[in-house]
């Protein structure tokens, strides 16, 4: 113990403890009321899922559909959404899930919301997914465009989305399992990429269309 | 706690230390601490030209100040924050590295026996943001705001998890810390037993989020249910290493909060009251 500390002013008197209760309490309401309008002024629609703030331009790619025809993604073009995926059709679990959520999104709205949509399943397992299985696995979900990308443009594809995939308990050339990010990404009509959910979101999906019909009714041109 | 950053997603699932701590420059997270670190200098320059000065601001002082600087660059400025949606453990360790190891650092980097005068708008300020209610009650809703699986109101916590919640961590801890060792005694009453019962308080929070993680069958924070991991681990072994690093990032503050109410059930025992306690680091 130094000299200097024996010579520290014993300090303030404590403050009585329900004034202390009341500033922690109005410091409380500050940082929660702080971060809602920071969220708020970040995206002034309290997206569900993440949004992207600002939007930013999606990235173009191309590839084949599940009739086997050359199939590109130009970001704008169409007038339409476009919600992303990518996954594939040996998923156990995953992949069938985000397929049939968003397609029960899709059945919550209303018919004119839903010609604005497209839905899109990217796969991460070109090697497996041939055109045909493409079509039988999105058909059987509803209404989505299978999309095959030979690597390495696929990888390219991925990562500009901020998606990643690792192939795992490989047991041959054809029987293994390709772990992936569990993300939708729904591009606007603008073709800006607004929100994202992770699977684990889509549950919800009440909210998740509420996201879905905002962004439909207001892209960023 | 809640998040998905909006980064590419990593080429490489098993980085090296080196990649996971390449920097880079991100100029409203650099210039505000070259200039804090500026200001602090140039006052400690200052201050070693007297002997009283050169007393009350030893050379170490810098040295954690600087060690205390450095980790919140890397906490904030590595690579490392690339991988935050492969890697809860990865995002844990950032986070308690800003909350628990950043702010005694910058607190115990202070010149003893700071004269703040209470009246003056800053001791105020001070005054009200190092009071151990505050500074517990913020602390406890930031924890638990953020980390509840469910979130309060998930549209804030998914959409400020990922930029505010890094901050929020270092000011709360800031503030945590800031009673724990009562760096401004002129605008700080807590004598050494509120701070110890403080400290043990404050603590709880965080060893019962981490009790959970540590505890949990199954991965409860919703991004990383169905995460790509980082070194081929599971999303709940990612969890239960976040257990692991939040329980023994706590533990430092909770050892010193004992020490505190030994220290001040002594002093009671000696027939002393706790009014006037020497601040701790001393």
């Amino acid at each position: 113990m130094s000299d200097e500390s024996r010579s520290v002013p014993p300090g303030p008197r404590p403050r009585p403890w329900y004034l202390s209760a009341g500033l922690a309490l109005l410091a409380v309401a500050l940082v929660l009321g702080g971060a809602w309008v920071y969220a708020r002024v970040q995206s002034p629609f309290p997206f569900y899922g993440t949004a992207y703030t600002p939007p930013i331009p999606a990235p173009a790619f191309r590839g084949t559909d599940q009739d086997g025809r050359p199939w590109t993604f130009t970001p704008g073009a169409t007038g339409r959404a476009t919600a992303i995926f990518f996954g594939f059709t040996h998923c156990p679990n995953i992949c069938p899930l985000t397929l049939a959520y968003i397609e029960r999104v899709r059945q919550a709205l209303s018919e004119e919301e839903r010609q604005k949509l497209d839905v899109v399943l990217v796969s991460v397992d070109p090697e497996r997914d041939t055109p045909e299985r493409l079509k039988a696995y999105v058909e059987y979900f509803g209404k989505a465009q299978g999309i095959r990308i030979p690597e390495p443009a696929l990888s390219e594809v991925a990562r500009s989305y901020g998606a990643g995939y690792q192939k795992v308990d490989l047991k041959g050339p054809q029987d293994y399992q390709v772990n992936h990010t569990t993300a939708i990404y729904l591009v606007d009509a603008g073709g800006k990429l607004r929100v994202l959910w992770d699977y684990t979101q889509l549950p919800a999906v009440e909210r998740v269309k509420r996201d879905l019909t905002y962004v439909l009714e207001n892209p960023r041109l | 706690m809640t998040l998905l950053s909006m980064t590419l997603a990593p080429a490489d699932l098993s980085p090296g230390l080196s990649e996971l701590l390449a920097l880079r420059f991100d100029p409203l997270v650099w210039l505000p601490v070259l200039a804090v670190s500026a200001l602090y200098f140039w006052h400690y320059a200052r201050a070693r030209r007297t002997a009283g000065g050169r007393a009350r601001w030893p050379w170490w002082k810098p040295v954690l100040f600087v060690l205390g600087a450095v980790l919140l660059m890397f906490a904030t400025q590595s690579a490392a924050t690339n991988w935050t949606l492969n890697s809860m453990a990865l995002y844990m360790a950032r986070l308690m590295v800003l909350a628990e190891a950043v702010p005694p650092l910058l607190v115990l980097s202070l010149p003893r026996g700071l004269q703040l005068d209470p009246r003056q708008p800053l001791g105020k300020l001070l005054g009200v943001l190092l009071d151990p209610w505050v500074a517990l009650a913020v602390w406890t809703a930031v924890i638990i705001f953020w980390n509840i699986p469910a979130g309060f109101n998930a549209s804030v916590v998914t959409n400020t998890a990922a930029a505010l919640l890094p901050l929020l961590y270092l000011l709360s801890g800031l503030m945590v810390w800031g009673v724990i060792l009562r760096p401004l005694p002129t605008v700080q009453p807590a004598h050494i037993g509120s701070r110890g019962w403080f400290g043990l308080l404050a603590a709880f929070p965080m060893m019962a989020v981490a009790s959970v993680w540590l505890y949990s069958r199954q991965v409860l924070y919703m991004p990383y249910v169905g995460a790509l991991c980082l070194w081929d681990l599971s999303p709940l072994q990612n969890q239960q290493i976040s257990g692991w690093i939040m329980m023994l990032a706590g533990l430092p503050a909770l050892a010193l909060a004992l020490v505190q109410l030994l220290m001040w059930l002594i002093k009671l025992a000696d027939g002393e009251q706790g009014g006037t306690p020497p601040a701790v680091g001393d």
